[in-house]
């Protein structure tokens, strides 16, 4: 499942979680944003496994602006809470999963 | 070997495809991804049939119409050299393949000119970007550069004129060169200083952009920006082939049936040297390329 979170519960989500966790920074605004999201839904029920979430820049810039996200989609990686990649721009689904499958088999 | 090879899949290459899965062709796309420039562009009111959608929904439609059919869509992959060999052509990726193929429609568009000045390429998505539509609001209140002149400049400017703190318009010409109208707008701001005859030497930073420095009429300027927008045009997706004749802008010239100078090379779309850039006439020409390829197979 692809979650949706915010700055407030950011901390729980993603920096307290163990294991692997994506983040999909996006906007309304963005075209390439919106491409992006049937990308992650269809990776978040194949990989049920790692976990997929979604902040809204548009209505949280907090944690953005503290990991310094000028470009969007932005996703970035996140290993028992410390990020470790950062994917920036739109990739297609079999390129996405390439990023995804990475981390399966580590 | 396959009877045709379509590079880029926005809407030339996605129309070209949809008209060959409909003849029957055995094809290939191979494709950075699906929509193309499309994807970034706001809101669309003259793609007939549609009154009113966004870029992005556009898109989707066109990816929904390509899925409709069967045939080997390589996404996500490059081309990097088109060559011909006997009467055929070696389209090489850069997954490291080499496909074969009787005819070539190139549908590739266009993407954004670099400016080519140290710091750029270092500080791209750390405050130097190339569409203020998608990353404009993340510098809500920071001052900004937008690098340019013309009508993509002026609109990055007044999109950022209500949102940064203070825009520079960085302009490498003696006069902006966009519409008159927006230019009266960008001049009635008072939060943009617009600097012509301004020449970009180098972005600099720590971890994101923290100015630029700039030449003025032979002048040295430091500005301190967070964030660079470059808006300097767009330039066609052509340099991976050399078969064909080109213009002086490297658009590839073709004639009213698609046609390039050379047999059984078609091309479409933003790429090729038809002036007017739209949507609806990259689709015209995808269909008109792919119509051109059957012909031609069944001649050849």
């Amino acid at each position: 499942m692809l979650k949706e979170i915010s700055d407030m519960d950011f901390s729980k989500e993603v920096e307290a979680n163990e294991g692997i966790v994506f983040v999909d920074f996006w906007a309304p605004w963005c075209g390439p944003c919106l491409l992006m999201t049937p990308v992650l839904e269809r990776m978040a029920q194949k990989y049920p496994g790692i976990k997929f979430c979604k902040v809204n820049t548009s209505e949280n810039m907090k944690k953005a602006g503290e990991l310094g996200v000028t470009g969007i989609p932005c996703i970035v990686v996140y290993k028992d809470g410390k990020e470790v990649e950062r994917l920036t721009g739109f990739r297609p689904g079999p390129v996405f999963e390439g990023s995804v499958k990475k981390y399966i088999q580590n | 070997m396959k009877d045709l090879v379509i590079i880029g899949a926005g809407p030339a290459g996605i129309t070209a495809a949809v008209y060959a899965a409909r003849k029957k062709l055995d094809f290939s796309v191979v494709t950075q991804d699906i929509g193309g420039q499309t994807v970034w562009s706001g809101e669309i009111e003259n793609y007939t049939g549609y009154q009113f959608i966004t870029g992005p929904d556009l898109a989707q439609k066109f990816r929904e119409h390509l899925e409709q059919h069967k045939f080997d869509l390589r996404e996500g992959i490059e081309v990097t050299k088109v060559v011909k060999e006997t009467s055929n052509f070696k389209i090489q990726t850069s997954k490291g393949e080499t496909l074969s193929a009787k005819t070539v429609i190139i549908a590739s568009g266009k993407k954004p000119r670099l400016l080519n000045v140290p710091g750029e390429a270092e500080f791209k998505n750390r405050g130097v970007t190339y569409c203020a539509t998608c990353d404009g609001p993340l510098f809500a209140g920071k001052e900004v550069a937008v690098i340019g002149g013309g009508n993509s400049a002026l609109d990055a400017t007044l999109q950022m004129m209500k949102i940064a703190s203070k825009v520079y318009l960085v302009n490498i010409n003696a006069e902006l060169g966009g519409d008159a109208v927006m230019q009266e707008r960008v001049g009635a701001s008072g939060k943009v200083e617009i600097l012509n005859q301004a020449k970009t030497l180098e972005i600099s930073g720590d971890k994101f952009v923290r100015g630029m420095r700039v030449e003025i009429a032979g002048k040295p300027r430091e500005l301190k920006v967070e964030g660079i927008f470059i808006e300097i045009g767009l330039i066609p997706n052509s340099g991976f082939i050399d078969l064909v004749k080109k213009n002086k802008m490297n658009e590839i010239i073709i004639n009213c049936l698609a046609e390039t100078s050379e047999p059984g090379v078609y091309a479409a779309g933003d790429v090729t040297s038809v002036p007017e850039k739209q949507i609806i006439i990259a689709a015209g020409d995808g269909a008109k390329a792919s119509l051109g390829a059957f012909r031609y197979l069944s001649t050849h």
